[in-house]
């Protein structure tokens, strides 16, 4: 359920802030100012001046005593600015010292707007905020609503929304669609070639009995854990490193065995309370105490490190468990009590005694274990959240709003077992609503209720809110099994609909809130990567185990959810395709585009590895070019390619020329003791008077002598600065070589040269001093991408070491013959043509918004 | 402010008559009709277009946006003296030290990091410099030839005297806590003038500075308003920019790739009516491609003149310097410059040595930076900040285990007074604000603390630091959390 921020239309006729912005403004701006500085002594319980300021009436219409204190319609005659602008010769409010800067003009710009000031917030004092909180849609008990009518119950709610606009559901998406829909939502991955040609058999009678089928099928496929599982690891801000800890080890090396026992709770479709329980309360099953049992645990321990602050450590545990399992933000009242849903600070250091009462004993099987501490600590309030200033004794307990849900101060040992109990309790009003709002967001682009894990007083209400409540009891009543609410939901025509435009609805909801259509979504980080392996024939289907590097060469072809996660210094590949911030809970992924994701899919090696491998794949099936194409096709957009798009694939591979300098590159680097081996290769940096060299300064302070030109060059003066002139192969085929190589000087001890297959297989050797030699190479076999190195390097001195060289290479493979001929060649541009025409053709398949999309 | 019409997160809706994206934006992103002309569309699927979304036109989370206040800042670059230069050997001369050297500071040592003792003189010379007359010490002679655009605050101070929570407090705002820095802050807030560089980039020599890419992390905030982090150690741009170039497919090549894509990408559209996350994706290899080149260009020093170079002078510092000024010139939004990998500027001991050859090393192309900013016009639209995440006891650090090897002729860690000083993007130039005591350990007139610095660049940036805010975790978030004020003198 992304965030989607690219394409955000942004209104360019923008009026007046919306009602909605006003109350938010005076929410954001001026409540709190009111509350900090004003209603001490004008507020509930002192009215000094007989003023009260937490009060709508006496601010907006005046008392007996007073007039109004602000006036719209000429803001500066309002009473409220002139005290507060401090003047010299008028009151001066507040008396002790003035707002702080920008409070006058925030004022000034809500009276300005109106002075909207929302009848819900008539209060001064925080504490009262709560006396508004028990009508507030989320804290109410689940009810169980009626279907408004016949059929499936999630479509007769969404219809019963859609009428009252004059709108209904779209039709049903063709069954292809459906299959790929299906097999992303449900495991992440592309659909299986045979359950597509299956569905193109199936005929209107088959086709929902083969469809139910088919979900039965992905819901119990082991890769349904590893798609869901990932949801969840972004809510519990999973990651492979500690962050920042100075010169600590900083791996979390045991950090996927909670990845794993996530994984497979998915998949054996542990019960959700079961899920939530275990993962703040393992230690507490006396029967399943496996190493693999206490990993859940790692949902506590795995969190930042934040230089070791016990605090700042548990204040992202009590923040990871309630906005991730109760969508209540409770980390404000580590501070203050909350300024706008009841949790006291009291209740934060309540929760806070809970963890404190925790400790980690990690040991070598059980390495992300959690226990109680022998003697529970008995928890203070932190005066404005420092930990010097204690104030008042707290009992460790649940939230006070919800003593329906646990009333009594817990007892048992650090009280974990009794907060999980609370949390999962069929009482508690949040927990399977925030859950069930969450599957939705996942299945449908967009969640119910928009903030997943922000359900307080200002959070907006749920786009339909008695299916969330339908959706949220049907799920406690069939065991908190997410197995078969997925099942339940996907098997709606809400979900199976079209996600055609719908015109007739776009005005009314541009955003299609309503449903009258299916959202088409990106595959995110992890879909994407994992379907462009599974189209290259690379994606490596293996289940669980330790975390792998996905950023260098060979790249690994793991699936994404395997990744190891650097918290620290995410790679920028994570970032740049909206992966979830492993910081804190993730409630939802971002989903931008911007240029750096093309580039990725431009330039990267992955994408380029991942191409040749499904282009050697179609090359590679021996039938003509135009079964290629059509088998190309296949492999990556799963359906074979209309006339016209064959016509165009064609006409890509058959007009391909490649750039005559294209084939080689130059570059210095270290040969071997045993001179055999090219242990490193880089591009010499610039080309300056025609020859490739390190810098204008020669000797250049790195690359010393090395130089290279169209008809020779001059080594550095070491084994490790040879200079290499590299030619890469396009395509496979037989080479035939013959190297002229001279070293004209009358002085110096010479030069030798090797011939280098893929930098590890010699095919030839040569040393020359004031003299010319002739060599010749003979069949050598490549493979698109194979290089040949011509490597030169000087004897014991390296003075007098410029040498000729004057390299062709005859490439043949069975059908067309080419020659490059190195001084011919010899360009500015230091870009290999390692890409053939089908390498770049699957590569633009790989890039489709076809490929991308799911519709 | 954080909420768009559409999205529940998204780019900050700032102005009430917000310009359109097309007006404002320097770097043409293609109309509409363009693009779709460019896919092969007819006219009819653009009429539909405009018939369904009057008004509208797509704008990406990196466009440009006005800032809500005026402000002539378009570029910030953060010259970052990690590890701590020292504000008495700098930027605010001691004399009384010279006076106490080697007697204990009268009034007592303030409690830094380690133990520290005798008044230790500066052992750098100090001129006045300029018509304001602002005082320099000889570590930076040619930056002093700016000094009249520069408003030196001697009044910093910051929370405690550690590297790591001093480092954060400086970018984020916030010691602990995971936090936007403050250049994420502003991209998010004004997105960026060019589209084919990155928005935010954060140079470092060598490797990262301590607490690493946290230093320009984007926090809760979309990760594409994270730091672009660049070793300027490298010249090769393949090695400075991900993904910038492709080493196996010649751009010819690519560009047969690209209209082959655009082809099928329209033929897609087409099909499904449109669809404005198609139409962003589509946009976005178009963007990419000519990134190849924009970015290859601003990063190549090699085409400036030889004077600019002799300006600039040689070595990492002025390459990383000189491409700074290049990438203000493209529209980067804000560019942090590190002095180097680690703490470099953190000189327990051998002060006079080390200090003389830091500032060797960064003073020619900082004031070769001012003074390019100006002959071109640029330093008006451009705000310079330069500083550590803390400064210097004035009083010599004290052998200790495991530290400072025995010699006593270096300096500890200073929260409690420093300097730092801005230039350009309508700072008060040749202006000295506020003092420390008379040894300079401590803040002592008009104090100014790393929030109410950042209160004050944010206002210079055209915020609001008090409204300028990101609704997370239930909380509206500042990059001032409750503190800050904005220092009026500071700002012409």
């Amino acid at each position: 359920m992304p965030v989607r921020i690219a394409a955000a239309f942004v209104l360019l006729s923008t009026g007046l802030l919306s009602a909605n912005d006003r109350s938010d403004y005076f929410e954001a701006h001026i409540r709190p100012l009111l509350v900090a500085h004003c209603v001490r002594c004008h507020g509930p319980d002192r009215q000094e001046s007989g003023i009260r300021l937490d009060s709508r009436a006496h601010v907006l219409e005046g008392t007996d005593h007073h007039d109004a204190l602000v006036d719209p319609s000429d803001p500066e005659s309002s009473r409220l600015l002139q005290v507060i602008a401090w003047n010299e010769d008028d009151v001066q409010m507040p008396p002790d010292s003035p707002l702080p800067s920008g409070a006058a003009a925030a004022f000034r710009t809500w009276i300005q707007d109106g002075a909207v000031w929302p009848k819900a917030s008539e209060f001064g004092r925080i504490q009262d905020a709560r006396s508004d909180w028990r009508t507030h849609w989320a804290w109410q008990p689940v009810t169980r609503p009626d279907p408004p009518g016949p059929g499936h119950p999630v479509d007769a709610f969404i219809r019963k929304k859609l009428a009252e606009h004059g709108l209904d559901l779209s039709p049903r998406a063709p069954l292809r669609v459906l299959v790929r829909r299906l097999s992303v939502a449900l495991t992440g991955l592309p659909p299986d070639r045979d359950d597509l040609r299956a569905a193109a058999q199936q005929s209107d009678s088959t086709a929902d009995a083969w469809l139910d089928a088919l979900t039965d099928r992905l819901l119990a496929s082991p890769h349904f854990g590893e798609r869901w599982g990932r949801h969840w690891l972004d809510v519990a801000r999973y990651a492979d490193t500690k962050g920042y800890v100075f010169r600590q080890d900083r791996n979390y090396p045991d950090a996927w065995r909670y990845r794993d026992w996530v994984i497979r709770a998915f998949n054996s479709d542990m019960p959700w309370d079961e899920f939530l329980t275990r993962q703040l309360a393992a230690d507490r099953f006396p029967d399943d105490q496996t190493p693999e049992d206490l990993a859940a645990m790692g949902f506590l321990t795995l969190g930042r490190r934040f230089l070791n602050n016990p605090h700042d450590i548990i204040d992202d545990r009590i923040d990871v468990t309630m906005r991730g399992m109760m969508g209540l933000t409770v980390t404000c009242a580590r501070c203050h009590d909350h300024k706008y849903d009841p949790v006291p600070s009291a209740d934060y250091y309540s929760l806070y005694g809970i963890f404190d009462s925790s400790m980690e004993p990690g040991d070598a099987p059980s390495p992300l274990r959690m226990v109680d501490r022998p003697k529970p600590r008995e928890p203070v309030i932190f005066v404005r959240g420092s930990a010097a200033r204690r104030g008042d004794p707290v009992p460790r307990r649940f939230l006070t709003a919800f003593s329906e849900v646990a009333p009594e101060p817990f007892t048992d040992g650090s009280g974990r077992l009794e907060l999980a109990r609370a949390i999962t309790s069929r009482r508690n009003p949040l927990t399977a609503r925030v859950a069930v709002n969450r599957i939705w967001g996942h299945l449908f682009a967009h969640p119910l209720v928009r903030s997943p894990s922000d359900f307080g007083m200002r959070s907006d209400p749920p786009s339909h809110p008695e299916l969330l409540d339908h959706l949220a009891a049907w799920f406690m009543d069939h065991d908190w099994s997410v197995k078969r609410l997925i099942r339940h939901i996907v098997t709606s025509e809400t979900w199976r609909q079209s996600a055609d435009r719908r015109p007739d609805a776009e005005t009314v909801d541009p955003d299609n809130r309503l449903l009258a259509r299916m959202s088409r979504t990106r595959l995110d980080f992890e879909a994407h990567r994992d379907a462009i392996l599974a189209a290259a024939g690379c994606l490596d289907p293996a289940l669980g185990g330790p975390s792998v590097d996905i950023t260098t060469r060979p790249f690994s072809t793991r699936r994404t959810v395997y990744a190891r996660i650097d918290r620290q210094n995410l790679p920028g590949l994570f970032r740049t395709f909206d992966f979830a911030s492993p910081d804190a809970h993730a409630p939802q992924r971002y989903e931008t585009t911007v240029p750096q994701q093309a580039l990725f899919q431009l330039n990267s090696p992955f994408i380029l590895d991942m191409s040749e491998a499904a282009a050697r794949t179609a090359r590679e099936s021996g039938a003509g070019e135009a079964a290629a194409v059509r088998q190309l096709y296949e492999q990556i957009l799963q359906r074979t390619p209309t006339e016209e798009e064959q016509h165009q694939a064609l006409q890509f591979i058959r007009s391909d020329q490649p750039d005559p300098a294209a084939g080689w590159s130059y570059g210095c680097g270290t040969i071997s003791p045993s001179l055999k081996r090219l242990e490193s290769f880089r591009l010499l940096p610039v080309m300056i008077d025609g020859a490739w060299r390190g810098s204008p300064a020669l000797p250049d302070p790195v690359y010393n002598w090395s130089l290279l030109t169209n008809n020779g060059g001059h080594p550095g003066n070491s084994r490790s600065l040879c200079v290499v002139r590299r030619w890469t192969a396009g395509r496979s085929s037989r080479l035939e070589i013959r190297m002229t190589l001279e070293h004209p000087s009358e002085q110096g001890d010479g030069i030798t040269s090797i011939v280098l297959h893929n930098t590890e297989t010699v095919l030839d050797r040569v040393s020359v001093r004031h003299a010319k030699q002739v060599r010749r190479i003979s069949r050598t076999e490549v493979q698109p991408g194979d290089t040949i190195d011509f490597v030169t390097f000087c004897g014991k001195s390296a003075s007098h070491d410029s040498f000729r060289s004057d390299i062709h290479i005859e490439e043949t493979d069975g059908k067309r013959t080419r020659v490059w001929h190195s001084v011919k060649d010899f360009g500015s541009q230091n870009a290999p043509q390692a890409t053939d025409a089908w390498t770049q053709l699957a590569q633009v398949l790989l890039l489709t918004n076809e490929f991308v999309f799911v519709d | 402010m954080n909420r768009s019409g559409r999205h529940p997160v998204s780019v900050p809706n700032l102005a009430k008559n917000a310009p359109s994206p097309q007006e404002s934006s320097p770097v043409p992103l293609g109309s509409r009709r363009d693009l779709l002309s460019r896919c092969g569309m007819g006219f009819g699927s653009l009429a539909l277009a405009t018939l369904l979304h009057p008004n509208r036109a797509v704008a990406g989370p990196l466009s440009p946006r006005p800032a809500p206040l005026p402000s002539n800042v378009r570029s910030v670059i953060h010259l970052f003296m990690n590890g701590g230069p020292s504000h008495v050997d700098t930027f605010d001369p001691k004399p009384m030290l010279r006076r106490y050297a080697g007697k204990p500071v009268p009034g007592g040592n303030l409690k830094t990091e380690r133990p520290t003792g005798a008044a230790f003189p500066s052992p750098f010379r100090f001129r006045r410099y300029g018509e304001s007359g602002l005082p320099v010490s000889e570590l930076f002679p040619h930056v002093a030839r700016s000094i009249d655009d520069i408003c030196v605050i001697r009044s910093m101070h910051a929370d405690v005297p550690n590297h790591e929570p001093s480092l954060l407090l400086m970018n984020c705002g916030e010691a602990r806590q995971v936090r936007p820095s403050l250049g994420s802050w502003l991209t998010w807030g004004l997105g960026t003038e060019n589209q084919n560089l990155p928005a935010f980039i954060a140079m470092c020599p060598d490797g990262y500075p301590i607490q690493e890419s946290q230093n320009w992390q984007s926090g809760f905030l979309p990760g594409i308003y994270q730091g672009t982090y660049i070793n300027s150690r490298h010249t090769d741009i393949a090695r400075l920019i991900e993904n910038i170039r492709n080493d196996r497919t010649s751009p010819g090549d690519q560009r047969r790739q690209l209209a082959l894509l655009r082809a099928m990408n329209a033929r897609h559209l087409e099909n499904r009516g449109g669809d404005d996350a198609l139409e962003a994706r589509i946009q976005s290899f178009e963007l990419a491609f000519r990134m190849q080149t924009e970015a290859a260009d601003a990063f190549d020093i090699r085409q400036e003149p030889k004077h600019i170079h002799d300006m600039y002078g040689t070595g990492v510092h002025a390459r990383q310097t000189l491409i700074a000024r290049r990438l203000v010139e493209r529209g980067v939004r804000f560019i942090q410059l590190w002095h180097g990998q680690g703490q470099p500027w953190d000189s327990h001991d051998d002060l006079e040595v080390q200090h003389r050859r830091l500032a060797q090393q960064c003073d020619q192309p900082i004031g070769a930076l001012l003074r390019d900013l100006k002959q071109r016009g640029l330093l008006d639209s451009t705000l310079v900040i330069w500083g550590g995440e803390f400064g210097r006891t004035p009083a010599v650090e004290l052998p200790k285990k495991g530290s400072n090897q025995g010699k006593i002729n270096g300096r500890d860690h200073n929260h409690w007074g420093f300097t730092m000083w801005m230039a350009g993007g309508g700072v008060r130039g040749g202006y000295a604000h506020g003092a420390t005591d008379d040894f300079g350990f401590r803040a002592v007139e008009d104090k100014v603390h790393v929030h109410d610095l950042h209160a004050t660049i944010l206002k210079l940036v055209g915020f609001d630091h008090e409204t300028f805010t990101y609704r997370y975790a239930g909380r509206d978030f500042r990059l001032t959390d409750v503190h800050g004020r904005v220092i009026e003198e500071l700002i012409a």
